[in-house]
């Protein structure tokens, strides 16, 4: 009964904010996240078994290559709904947990268990494209999915880790870590001496497992509180030197939880340029590579909206209301979203063949993708420490931006109607941003 | 009458630093069973964060805060149900789940069996004298009246040995407050320990048997109500007494 009861608690809490049938709503959004990830890892797995792929790749390296693309996944994915922060602890049912006489074991599963299922969405494409990547690689596809696995599951434990405390000093970290992976998987494949072939395959299984320790740091310690309030600021709330217009970067720079995920994207992307310039790798069509940038725009821009309250937000009675705080936003998200995907701007531009052109197209893309985080993040509103929320926001900004992708025929139209397309479609997913917040203004307080 | 006189609260060289400039430090503090001891004091003075010391949900930079031999802040099972903790904010209740939903969860995790469908009924008699019936209802959508006796009924429906309240009677209507201060009272005459905090002077001269002031995490004063009355006249004017010779 407790068990039963306290589980049905977590799913609402985490995938249910909010709804007026949280148990039927969350049970649905897992229900289809699952089946859209089966049926992706099905499509997957299809391709692949159509793909001529070179034979004789030894166990103990695609296992490597595994546990790592697992790791970084898993890595990549936590650290950027800053799981690290909600493990402090400060949701409402994490807080309710803490009065709770439960058993050690009991408080730390209903820690990981949010991190678990959102894992377990990746997992089963991942899985699925592993095992059949396995079997027409004459590899042992059991052993591939367990390696994915391990590595998934360390990359949750890394993000639990107590030193580096710091969601950005944990980026770093990872980075370093994921760097000195490829580094040591290119060796093993180049090397031709079996010495080095056997043990930097085993040393990367070895040093990714080791992160599994953060689960067993939780189990010790993270459970216990430290403080439920935060450190206090000191700052003056609007600088002297900005004008008050520029209220909400203040207020996104001084959260956090955006502050966080702005750094952690600018950190990805810059790691990124800078792998590219110093490799001087060459792109057929760079502008191509800028949506990585985007991605990461649309991801930072989920986490926007959610550093106000869901409903009436305090801003929009008090500042200039409804078409202020949507248009604040959106100013917002643009003006950081450049700025994230300037890093692969810079180390791609050279690569261009009209610059002029490619800071256009650049414009566009990073304006669609931060105006797609937006609506994602306008529909859900993801709180700190709501992983579920977080996690299907971002997946919503990746649908509408695949769905654009897919549909708007890119390839076929010529550079100003990509342009007028990339802009156009942002300028609905404003507009629907707008509407999104109409409707939940004159709904509030309507049961 | 219950007797709960082996149960003892106490707080020993308690230090929890919350920023650079402010830190709450209690040298000793004694909450014995079926008293009600009134913490007063300035905003920002320590009140709530030693409430929160008191329920283990902040962990002392140094010394310690113990139930009955046991630290408050290790989560122990039987530590958290010799506690009842009534917040002061709303951010505490679970705004998906209904009442009824929150009262059952909070049951099957206190007790199995016959002794949960106790505390389940001791919720229904507590939501009757607080004359709160939206059982229903989500609690996100709960006046912040009606949101207080939710709390108010999570934090004594499995009938704790001390109930730690964070000033009780904002948002209640005056009905509700004189019920609740009722309630209080019976828990007390049952041997329940109860630490209150407040800026109301008046209500903790009327309610408290002992008051402990704080001003900038210091104990000011720790001394019985009647005491303060007879020296100083009124808590009030010993409040005003202790902060303009502080200023």
């Amino acid at each position: 009964m407790q068990y039963k009861k306290l589980i049905r608690t977590l799913l609402v809490v985490h995938f249910a904010k909010d709804s007026a049938k949280p148990l039927r709503s969350a049970l649905f959004r897992l229900l289809a996240a699952y089946s859209i990830a089966t049926l992706l890892g099905i499509v997957g797995a299809k391709a692949v078994s159509r793909t001529e792929l070179p034979p004789g790749i030894p166990e103990p390296v695609a296992l490597a290559a595994s546990c790592l693309i697992g790791f970084l996944l898993a890595g990549l994915l936590l650290l950027s709904l800053g799981v690290a922060e909600s493990n402090k602890g400060v949701s409402t049912f994490q807080r309710n947990i803490r009065l709770m006489p439960l058993r050690p074991i009991t408080r730390w599963s209903l820690q990981v268990l949010p991190g678990f299922l959102i894992l377990g969405v990746i997992l089963t494409p991942l899985g699925l494209i592993a095992a059949e990547l396995a079997r027409n690689m004459q590899l042992t596809p059991v052993l591939q999915v367990a390696s994915v696995s391990l590595g998934l599951f360390a990359g949750q434990g890394f993000v639990m880790l107590s030193c580096p405390r710091s969601l950005s000093g944990k980026a770093v970290v990872f980075v370093i870590l994921i760097a000195t992976g490829i580094w040591l998987l290119e060796q093993t494949v180049s090397s031709t001496s079996d010495f080095f072939l056997d043990y930097g395959s085993r040393l990367l299984i070895v040093s990714i497992t080791l992160m599994l320790g953060g689960f067993r740091q939780l189990y010790n310690k993270g459970y216990q509180i430290l403080s439920l309030l935060g450190k206090v600021n000191k700052l003056q709330l609007i600088p002297k030197y900005m004008p008050v217009s520029s209220w909400l970067f203040v207020k996104l720079w001084r959260n956090r939880r955006t502050r966080g995920s702005f750094l952690l994207a600018m950190g990805f992307n810059f790691c990124l340029a800078t792998a590219i310039y110093l490799k001087q790798t060459k792109f057929s069509d760079p502008a191509d590579v800028l949506l990585v940038g985007g991605i990461l725009a649309a991801t930072f821009a989920c986490d926007v909206r959610g550093v106000m309250r869901r409903h009436l937000p305090p801003e929009m009675v008090l500042l200039k209301g409804l078409k202020s705080i949507v248009w604040s936003q959106a100013l917002a998200v643009w003006v950081l979203g450049l700025i994230i995907g300037l890093p692969l701007f810079y180390a791609l531009n050279p690569q261009a063949i009209n610059s002029g052109s490619f800071l256009v197209s650049f414009i566009s893309m990073q304006t669609f993708c931060a105006m797609a985080g937006l609506l994602a993040s306008t529909i859900l509103v993801p709180a700190e420490g709501e992983v579920g929320s977080q996690f299907f926001s971002a997946a919503i900004a990746m649908g509408i931006f695949s769905l654009f992708l897919k549909y708007a025929r890119l390839s076929s139209a010529s550079l100003l109607s990509q342009y007028s397309r990339w802009l156009g479609a942002s300028l609905v997913l404003f507009t629907f941003v707008y509407i999104t917040e109409k409707i939940r203004r004159s709904n509030y307080g309507r049961t | 009458m219950r007797r709960r006189h082996r149960i003892i609260l106490t707080i020993n060289d308690l230090k929890v630093r919350r920023s650079t400039t402010f830190a709450l430090s209690i040298p000793f503090l004694n909450f014995l069973p079926g008293t009600v001891t009134c913490v007063v004091g300035a905003n920002g003075s320590g009140k709530t964060t030693l409430m929160e010391s008191i329920v283990g949900l902040v962990a002392p930079s140094e010394g310690k805060v113990m139930v009955s031999g046991q630290e408050a802040h290790l989560e122990i099972a039987q530590v958290k149900r010799a506690i009842g903790y009534i917040p002061d904010d709303d951010t505490w209740i679970i705004p998906e789940l209904t009442a009824i939903e929150y009262f059952e969860l909070l049951a099957s995790v206190q007790a199995k069996g016959l002794a949960r469908q106790r505390i389940l009924g001791a919720a229904q008699s507590l939501a009757e004298e607080l004359l709160f019936d939206s059982f229903n209802q989500q609690l996100g959508s709960l006046s912040h009246g009606n949101k207080k006796k939710v709390q108010i009924i999570a934090g004594l429906m499995h009938d704790p040995h001390f109930i730690v309240v964070d000033e009780l009677r904002n948002g209640l209507d005056p009905i509700a407050i004189i019920r609740a201060e009722r309630i209080l009272k019976i828990k007390q005459m049952s041997g329940s320990a109860i630490i209150a905090a407040t800026h109301d002077l008046w209500w903790a001269e009327r309610f408290a048997d002992e008051i402990v002031m704080i001003r900038r995490g210091q104990i000011v004063l720790n001394d019985y109500t009647r005491s303060i009355v007879q020296n100083a006249g009124s808590l009030e004017a010993r409040f005003m007494e202790l902060y303009s010779n502080a200023v």
